[in-house]
């Protein structure tokens, strides 16, 4: 197996619920490696977003071990996440979540403002990420100029702009038709073709298809892990 | 993100919510408006006032054409008044008996002096006078001479100056024998006025002396212009002498008929001073006090305001900081934000007392006020800009870090 980047033991997410104490995560261990392609599966209250949102370090454990790149995610504080977050992951999201008005480009260079780039850098990479995307002719377009599949595509570009570990993207094609989602899905393929490590969350078994190992939780705990025999 | 594409951003929002920040911009504007322009009047007013009732010392009268306070008086009767010409002061002063203390002056407030690539504010108070000035009015020079009869007589070309004037001009030498330069015309400078400080702000020592021949020539309003005349009499029991004697004698000279009233103003020179500080400092202190509160209104808007936004753009917020903002990003951009609405309201309000204390000013000079000379408020410019900043950072600070401590989980979830 390749090198590690995300290594989580034992890991527990526990909310308080008033009195009642609430587990949306009992005890996950889960490895995933350089250039790997993962569907994160399972119905709604399973934990899988919880899961996700660990995986993205907008969260951290209660208790358990998250190692990402070796570095303790537990022990850091809202400042470095958010630095980890800008350095080691690129989030796509179902809704896209693009600035509305901010054009294509200013929307893939934000992450690169965040991490400090000069101007000269972050216009020079922003543009090679939507040219990697097939958007270099729409770069000065806001997003309610581009059709769903063009702002999924803007987000992607952002995500992959920063050259992160990891591409987390949650449900992805759910606010695309099936034509624009297989176009997306495509594109993810591709990116990973090109080395990149691919994280879809999804409850869509045809999305899930398309990744190479397919994890599966169902209340909190992983039901199984296993590798895609149609991929 | 440096600060300028924070302010765009800023800018950006205010746009996208015209109506709403609209009316906060108009409170702030309103609180700044009230500010800069009752400073900048009663600024205007003090001056001409002060500066010409401030010289004058005990014992002493000022004969004027019109009255320096004028509330209420029939403007247009003022207005048909003769000027007192400086041949008919001449004659005053020769016909006095009861003290030969008479100086005749006139002034002329909002000049540049110049030096050499130095040059001072534009609100140096120029004033021309006789040799006996200095005796009638209790000034006197630190170094250098006084203005001599010969030179007054001769119109030379010279000049005593304020202590503001050498520090402005002459910071490291010795002024006496330096040139300046006022309009064009060059003057030797042969004394310095000994330091007086300021009354109601306005400094006592931002002056230059010249001989009010010269003065005449090119720098009154009108030709042969309304001269004042400051008489001391020598002591304080022989005031009401030496005043009846004045009035006899300018009504005299004025031709003025028994059974009409004086053509003149002829005031002793006690409170009336006083008063009229008094009276515009009670103004000023209201006029601050309700544009402070219009302020502190205007900056609970822009808080409410921040609040609303932050709440309508939590979404935004949490791709942020799911994109890597650090906290003092968030911060530091609804900051930015706050302040630029501020200032944006500011300018307003600024741009609008500006223009209202100057047209106010525009208009008493050309009704019965010739004296008054608008004055640019920088002081009060700065205040405002300063003021803007604090308030669009202390109402917009817990906004801000309201925005900057949302868990990004919750607020990428908000619809």
């Amino acid at each position: 197996m390749s090198r590690p980047i995300i290594e989580i033991s034992n890991l527990v997410k526990r909310y308080e619920m008033g009195d009642e104490e609430v587990y949306a995560l009992r005890d996950v261990s889960l490895t995933i490696g350089t250039n790997e392609y993962v569907a994160i599966m399972g119905p709604s209250g399973s934990g899988k977003s919880t899961l996700m949102n660990m995986l993205g370090c907008l969260d951290t454990p209660s208790s358990g071990t998250y190692l990402f790149n070796g570095e303790n995610v537990r022990e850091m504080d809202d400042d470095d996440l958010a630095e980890i977050r800008n350095r080691e992951i690129g989030f796509v999201f179902q809704t896209f979540n693009l600035l509305p008005r901010a054009t294509a480009l200013q929307n893939v260079e934000l992450p690169l403002v965040y991490s400090g780039s000069s101007k000269e850098e972050r216009r020079r990479r922003a543009e090679d990420a939507l040219t990697r995307v097939q958007l270099a002719d729409r770069m000065t377009h806001r997003p309610n100029e581009l059709s769903g599949g063009q702002r999924q595509r803007v987000a992607i570009a952002r995500a992959i702009v920063t050259a992160p570990s990891i591409i987390l993207a949650d449900e992805p094609t759910g606010n695309l038709d099936t034509k624009t989602g297989h176009d997306i899905m495509a594109l993810f393929r591709e990116l990973w073709q090109a080395g990149n490590t691919v994280i879809l969350v999804t409850h869509e078994e045809d999305i899930a298809r398309h990744a190479m190992r397919i994890i599966r939780l169902r209340d909190g705990r992983i039901e199984s892990d296993t590798t895609n025999p149609d991929a | 993100m440096n600060a300028f594409e924070s302010i765009i951003i800023a800018v950006d929002a205010v746009r996208s919510q015209k109506l709403r920040s609209g009316l906060t911009l108009l409170s702030i504007g309103i609180g700044v408006f009230a500010i800069i322009a009752a400073t900048s009047l009663m600024t205007t007013l003090n001056r001409a006032v002060t500066g010409q009732l401030a010289d004058l010392g005990e014992n002493s009268l000022l004969i004027q054409r019109t009255p320096t306070i004028n509330f209420g008086t029939n403007w247009a009767k003022m207005r048909r008044r003769k000027n007192i010409t400086y041949m008919q002061a001449k004659e005053f002063r020769d016909r006095m008996a009861t003290t030969n203390m008479v100086a005749i002056s006139n002034q002329n407030p909002g000049q540049t002096i110049k030096s050499g690539e130095e040059s001072t504010n534009p609100d140096v108070t120029l004033i021309g006078i006789d040799d006996m000035y200095f005796t009638v009015n209790a000034v006197s020079v630190s170094s250098g001479r006084p203005v001599t009869e010969a030179e007054v007589n001769t119109s030379r070309p010279v000049a005593i100056v304020g202590e503001d004037i050498v520090t402005a001009l002459f910071p490291r030498i010795d002024p006496i024998g330096q040139r300046i330069t006022i309009k064009n015309q060059t003057f030797s400078v042969i004394g310095v006025l000994t330091k007086k400080g300021g009354v109601m702000g306005q400094s006592q020592d931002n002056r230059v002396l010249i001989p009010i021949t010269v003065f005449n020539k090119y720098y009154t309003w009108e030709w042969d212009a309304s001269v004042d005349i400051s008489v001391k009499a020598v002591s304080k029991d022989m005031l009401p002498v030496t005043m009846d004697e004045a009035t006899g004698i300018m009504r005299a000279l004025r031709k003025v008929k028994p059974w009409e009233e004086n053509s003149f103003e002829i005031d002793a020179n006690d409170a009336l001073g006083g008063q009229f500080v008094g009276f515009t400092t009670a103004l000023l202190v209201v006029a601050w006090i309700s544009g402070l509160g219009a302020l502190i209104a205007a900056g609970i808007g822009i808080m409410n305001m921040m609040l609303v936004s932050v709440k309508e753009r939590t979404r935004e917020i949490g791709v942020r900081k799911a994109l890597g903002a650090r906290k003092r990003w968030i911060v530091r951009q609804f900051l930015i934000e706050s302040i630029t609405l501020c200032q944006l309201g500011g300018i307003t309000g600024m741009i609008g007392g500006v223009l209202t204390s100057w047209g106010v000013t525009e208009i008493l000079r050309n009704s019965n006020m010739p004296m008054l000379m608008f004055v640019f408020p920088t002081s009060t410019v700065i205040f405002s800009v300063a003021i803007c900043t604090i308030i669009g950072l202390g109402f917009g600070i817990y906004p801000a870090w309201r925005a900057a401590n949302l868990d990004p989980i919750e607020a990428l979830r908000y619809e």
